[in-house]
C-alpha cells in the first residue's frame, strides 16, 4: 500500500470510529425517548467525551497529513471534508446532550411527535454514515429529501405544544442533528464529485447540480 | 476574462527518429501568465517547451510537423523565421545554472551585445536593472567583474534569469529551474518567477507538483507524448477533469 493510501486509510478508520460513537449517541436518544427512560438520557453526558477525544485525534491526523503527504484532488477534498465532518459530529454529540438537558424540564409522558422525530433523525444519521462509509453519493442525495420531513415535524411540534418550551427545545435539538446529517451528505458529494451543492435555493437544485 | 494567447501549437507532432515523442498537441499559452507543464519523465513536456524557441533544431534526427505560432500569427518553424531573434524573444533558463565562464557583468550583457548594442552606459544600465529585478544586485554589485563561476547555485540561477531578461524577451521558458537548488534559493526563484509574469509570459517545466501548484496560473498535464489536460491550476489540482490527471497528481500512477 502506498504511503498516501495508508494515511488516508488511517484517517478513514478513525473517522468511522467517531461516526460509530456518534450514531450510538443518537440511537441512545431515540431509544431513551421511546422507552421514556430518563436515566438513559443522563448517560449521554458521559458518551459525549468520546467524541471530543476523536475530534482532536482526527484534526491532528488531518493536519499532519496535509503537511507531510500534500494530498491532491480527491485526497485533498477528502482530508478537507474530514476537518469539517469532525465539527458536525462533535456538534451532533452536543445536541444529544441538549436533548437530555431539556428533557429534565419536560415532565410527564413524552409526546409521540418527539418520539417520531427522534426515529426520523436517527434514520437520517444512520443513512448519512452509511453513505459516508460506502462513498455513496446517490444515498447522500436521498438524505437531503429526508431533512424536509424532520423540519415539518419540528414546525408541527412547536405549533402544537405552545405552552411547553422544553418540548420545543428538544425538537429544535433534534432538528439540528438532522441538519448536520445534511451537511455530511453534502460533504460526501463534494468529496466524490467535486461539486459544491450547498446553499442552493431549493432541494431540487441541490439534487440536480452537476458542476460548480 | 479572456487572455491574449502568446504561444500556440496546432497539430504538433515531434519525432526523435522513429520515436513519436509528441502527438498532435494543440495548446494555447496565455500572455503574462505562468503556465506549468507536468508529467512523468519522457512524457514530452521538455520536448514541447524546446519547440517554443526551436532548441530541438540542435538535436539530430528530430522531425517536427504542425505549427507553433508566436503572437497567433508568426509561424516560428517557417523557413524564413530568424532563429537567433526568436531565441532572444523566447529566452530559456535551464535545470542546471549555466553561467558563461565570464564575469558577472559580461554574462548579463552578453545577449544585448550580441544583438548589436554598443552604447556602454546603456549596457550598464540594462545590466544593473536586470540584476536588480532578480534581486541579485545587492549581492554582486561590488564584484561585477569577478567570474560568474564563483556564484552559489541559487545566485547563478538568478544570474541566468537576469541574462535572459536583459534582452527583454516576450517569453521565458524554464526547464526545471529549481531542481538543483536548496529550498531557500528555490523560494527566491519562485517568488522571482511570480514577479516576472507582470512583464513576461512564463512557461515552466517542473517535476515538483507543489511548485506547479504554488506558482502557476495554468497547468498542462502530459502523458506518453499526449496533452491530457490543461486547466487553471486551482481547478487541476483540486478537481481535475481527467481520470489520468487525478491518478498522477494523487500519486496513484502505475
Amino acid at each position: 500500500m502506498l504511503q498516501i493510501e495508508k494515511s488516508i486509510q488511517e484517517l478513514r478508520e478513525n473517522l468511522e470510529k467517531m461516526t460509530n460513537a456518534t450514531e450510538g449517541m443518537v440511537c441512545d436518544v431515540k431509544e431513551a425517548l421511546e422507552a421514556e427512560d430518563r436515566e438513559a438520557l443522563e448517560g449521554l453526558f458521559k458518551s459525549d467525551k468520546v467524541l471530543d477525544k476523536f475530534e482532536m485525534i482526527l484534526d491532528q491526523q488531518a493536519v499532519a497529513l496535509l503537511a507531510q503527504i500534500n494530498p491532491m484532488a480527491t485526497d485533498l477534498r477528502f482530508v478537507f471534508s474530514v476537518i469539517k465532518l469532525t465539527v458536525d459530529l462533535e456538534r451532533i454529540g452536543d445536541e444529544c446532550k441538549n436533548v437530555a438537558r431539556e428533557m429534565r424540564s419536560v415532565k410527564g409522558a413524552i409526546v409521540p411527535e418527539l418520539k417520531e422525530m427522534a426515529v426520523k433523525t436517527h434514520d437520517m444519521i444512520k443513512a448519512a454514515f452509511e453513505a459516508l462509509l460506502k462513498q455513496d453519493t446517490k444515498k447522500a442525495r436521498e438524505i437531503l429529501l429526508m431533512d424536509d420531513e424532520v423540519d415539518k415535524l419540528e414546525y408541527a411540534i412547536i405549533g402544537k405544544y405552545t405552552n411547553n418550551i422544553g418540548i420545543a427545545f428538544v425538537a429544535k435539538a433534534l432538528e439540528r442533528i438532522a441538519d448536520h446529517a445534511t451537511n455530511i451528505a453534502e460533504n460526501i458529494v463534494f468529496v466524490m464529485e467535486g461539486i459544491d451543492i450547498r446553499h442552493e435555493n431549493s432541494i431540487q437544485n441541490r439534487l440536480e447540480k452537476k458542476t460548480k | 476574462m479572456s487572455n491574449n494567447i502568446k504561444l500556440s501549437t496546432e497539430n504538433l507532432d515531434l519525432y526523435y527518429g522513429q520515436t513519436h515523442a509528441l502527438k498532435n498537441i494543440g495548446l494555447e499559452i496565455p500572455e503574462k501568465k505562468i503556465t506549468a507543464f507536468i508529467g512523468p519523465s519522457g512524457c514530452g513536456k521538455s520536448s514541447l517547451m524546446r519547440c517554443f524557441n526551436r532548441m530541438n533544431d540542435l538535436i539530430d534526427g528530430v522531425r517536427i510537423e504542425g505549427k507553433v505560432l508566436l503572437n497567433a500569427s508568426e509561424d516560428i518553424y517557417d523557413k524564413k523565421h530568424d532563429v537567433t531573434s526568436l531565441r532572444r524573444r523566447v529566452g530559456m533558463v535551464f535545470q542546471k545554472p549555466n553561467p558563461f565562464p565570464k564575469s558577472i557583468f559580461d554574462n548579463v550583457a552578453y545577449g544585448i551585445r550580441v544583438a548589436g548594442e554598443k552604447d556602454k552606459s546603456k549596457i550598464e544600465s540594462i545590466v544593473e536593472s536586470s540584476l536588480k529585478r532578480v534581486g541579485l544586485w545587492n549581492e554582486v554589485h561590488e564584484r561585477l567583474n569577478k567570474s560568474a563561476m564563483q556564484l552559489s547555485g541559487g545566485q547563478a540561477q538568478r544570474l541566468c534569469i537576469a541574462r535572459s531578461i536583459a534582452t527583454e524577451p516576450d517569453v521565458i521558458l524554464m526547464d526545471e529551474p529549481t531542481s538543483a537548488l536548496d529550498p531557500i534559493a528555490t523560494q527566491l526563484v519562485e517568488e522571482l518567477t511570480f514577479e516576472l509574469k507582470d512583464r513576461y509570459t512564463v512557461v515552466i517545466v517542473t517535476h515538483n507538483m507543489q511548485q506547479a501548484a504554488r506558482i502557476s496560473d495554468f497547468t498542462s498535464f502530459f502523458y506518453l507524448g499526449e496533452l491530457i489536460e490543461t486547466n487553471p491550476t486551482k481547478k487541476l489540482f483540486t478537481n481535475p477533469d481527467s481520470e489520468l490527471t487525478e491518478k498522477y497528481i494523487t500519486g496513484r500512477f502505475g
